[in-house]
């Protein structure tokens, strides 16, 4: 059966499938974050560990236990083999890459759990919404979330989700100052992508956005580009309406995590409650603003602390020779890490604006050595 | 001379249990990873199949339980992890259905009419399992586990089909069944 067939009086299959994945992904708020591993099922590890404790303890068989160990550890991974399917380096996900984030609390007080779930909660969502594979994220208490996903993902697709705070705010800007359409004022309109002033205030924000109505559409502005439309829900819609009658003319700036989006004008009475963000957007872009908004804002704003990436570069010994293969371990993953520190504006458009330090050591190693 | 090959022998039997030590250590390593990685997808699937919070709790520990004295014994996961656990997980939960014979369900157990909704989290989350609970009433327990399966974005119709016991195009035909029920109930999906 073709999945994207269209009925002659319905929807396609993918479709209802992706409506159903929308209602569904309501779950995640009822989804707990893992209790600590409790060794539940390690009795018997524990047992062996303390029988070891002790023999260790006795001084003259040290230098010899150390020197077994890695003899026993090397025949058993490199000589032996692993048992197939069983407990292994091989067995975990290989080629993966793994960002931690960690949330910016002010004074650098550790968010409660519940902030902590509420993050994992809308990045799942966020990242559930997308046709993403593969890609997990959990909470590392105290402060700090791990974003699991397959090496071969769009790495810049899923910061663009997880990076962003999600905070979007609809800020006036004073005529006294910045003018209308119709009369230029002192100060020069914000452009896009500059930050906001601060001491402006915010008339609308993200919690007055009804998600239903957040929509990519094309960009009526400008052929080829994509917008979002979103609107508001109530009481805020009617707010809105009444806002917009009163400013005719004026400017206000759509700024999402302290980013100028758009500056456009009131023409007219915004009728419904609802508008739309035109900031000559790619459909990708379009895409991730859209499903940031539509799961609501990170309780904090997230700070990206690393990105490491395992990758299994080769398998074994020559192609086609079966006994080199089995005789030579894997060569795997030269373990990258890159410390990062880019502003979160830099982050947030996936430009960086300042100078990225790039920290990077790989080693080669067999599996038995590493 | 007896005496020297006996502390041979006991030095043996040392090293052989800190090479078990240290191999059950990294074992733990590992699949304490692999937990906190898959504990929220394990838990979402047998929060969705049992539909209380209390047993699709004492079903994910059960089955990661089961999952790590299977991974300890070297019968661990031939592919990807995640299908091989949630296979441990239906196990647990088929036999958990068994045990309380799951009849009929109402989701709103603590919702008397003196318990109104407190909070918004609280109003979100009577209306998911509102909207479940419809969607568990139209769709058959098949296409319904289908579903909630699919909607694990690292699923294809191969390692679902491995989980369900069917083939690819088993998964297909369940998954086309699903899309016709819902074509029928266009509350369900908008």
């Amino acid at each position: 059966m073709n999945m994207n067939a269209i009925g002659p009086n319905g929807p396609s299959d993918d479709e209802l499938l992706a409506g159903v994945r929308r209602r569904m992904s309501a779950v995640e708020s009822l989804v707990p974050l893992p209790r600590a591993w409790d060794g539940a099922g390690v009795r018997v590890g524990s047992a062996v560990r303390a029988g070891v404790r002790s023999r260790v303890g006795f001084a003259g068989l040290v230098p010899l236990v150390l020197v077994a160990v890695l003899v026993v550890v090397a025949i058993g991974n490199g000589m032996a083999g692993r048992p197939a399917g069983g407990p292994s380096a091989s067995a975990s996900p290989q080629g993966q890459t793994v960002m931690t984030y960690e949330l910016e609390t002010p004074n650098g007080v550790a968010p409660t759990s519940a902030d902590l779930q509420a993050a994992v909660t809308i990045l799942s969502a966020r990242l559930g919404a997308t046709g993403i594979t593969g890609v997990s994220v959990f909470a590392v208490e105290p402060r700090s979330i791990e974003v699991t996903f397959p090496a071969s993902s769009n790495m810049e697709q899923i910061q663009a989700l997880v990076g962003q705070t999600g905070n979007i705010e609809f800020v006036w800007l004073p005529p006294a100052q910045y003018g209308t359409s119709t009369e230029a004022g002192s100060k020069a309109v914000p452009v896009r992508g500059a930050a906001i002033d601060p001491a402006l205030p915010a008339q609308f924000s993200g919690a007055d956005l009804d998600a239903a109505q957040i929509k990519v559409v094309p960009d009526v502005a400008m052929e080829g580009d994509w917008a979002v439309q979103f609107g508001f829900k109530d009481p805020a819609a009617g707010e809105f309406e009444t806002w917009t009658a009163t400013h005719v003319h004026e400017f206000f700036a759509i700024v999402l995590d302290g980013v100028v989006q758009a500056v456009p004008s009131v023409a007219n009475a915004a009728t419904g409650g609802s508008g739309y963000i035109s900031a000559g957007y790619t459909r990708a872009h379009a895409d991730a603003i859209a499903t940031v908004l539509e799961y609501g804002a990170l309780p904090y704003p997230l700070r990206l602390v690393s990105i490491e990436s395992s990758v299994a570069v080769l398998s074994a010994g020559p192609a086609g020779s079966a006994g080199a293969q089995a005789s030579f371990p894997a060569i795997v993953a030269p373990s990258i890490r890159t410390p990062t520190d880019i502003p979160s504006a830099g982050r947030a458009l996936g430009v960086a604006t300042a100078p990225v330090t790039l920290d990077l050591w790989v080693d080669f190693q067999c599996s038995p050595c590493r | 001379m007896v005496e020297l090959m006996n502390a041979e022998r006991g030095t043996e039997q040392a090293l052989e249990r800190v090479g078990d030590a240290r191999a059950m250590e990294a074992v733990d390593e590992t699949f304490e990873a692999l937990y906190r990685q898959r504990y929220r997808d394990v838990y979402r699937y047998t929060l969705l199949m049992l539909r209380r919070a209390e047993d699709a709790n004492d079903v994910t520990s059960e089955a990661f339980h089961r999952a790590y004295v299977a991974w300890q014994s070297g019968h661990g996961p031939s592919g990807q992890p995640l299908p091989w656990l949630l296979l441990i997980a239906r196990r647990s939960v088929i036999d958990k259905m068994r045990r309380r014979r799951l009849i009929s369900w109402l989701p709103l157990g603590r919702l008397s009419p003196a318990h109104e909704p407190c909070d918004q989290a609280e109003t979100g989350r009577t209306e998911f399992w509102l909207w479940f609970d419809r969607f568990a009433q139209e769709l058959p327990e098949r296409q319904r586990e289908v579903l909630i399966l699919r909607y694990q974005r690292d699923l294809d119709n191969e390692a679902i089909g491995e989980i369900l016991g069917l083939s690819t195009s088993g998964v297909s035909s369940l998954v086309a069944r699903a899309c016709k029920t819902l074509r029928r109930n266009p509350e369900i999906w908008r």
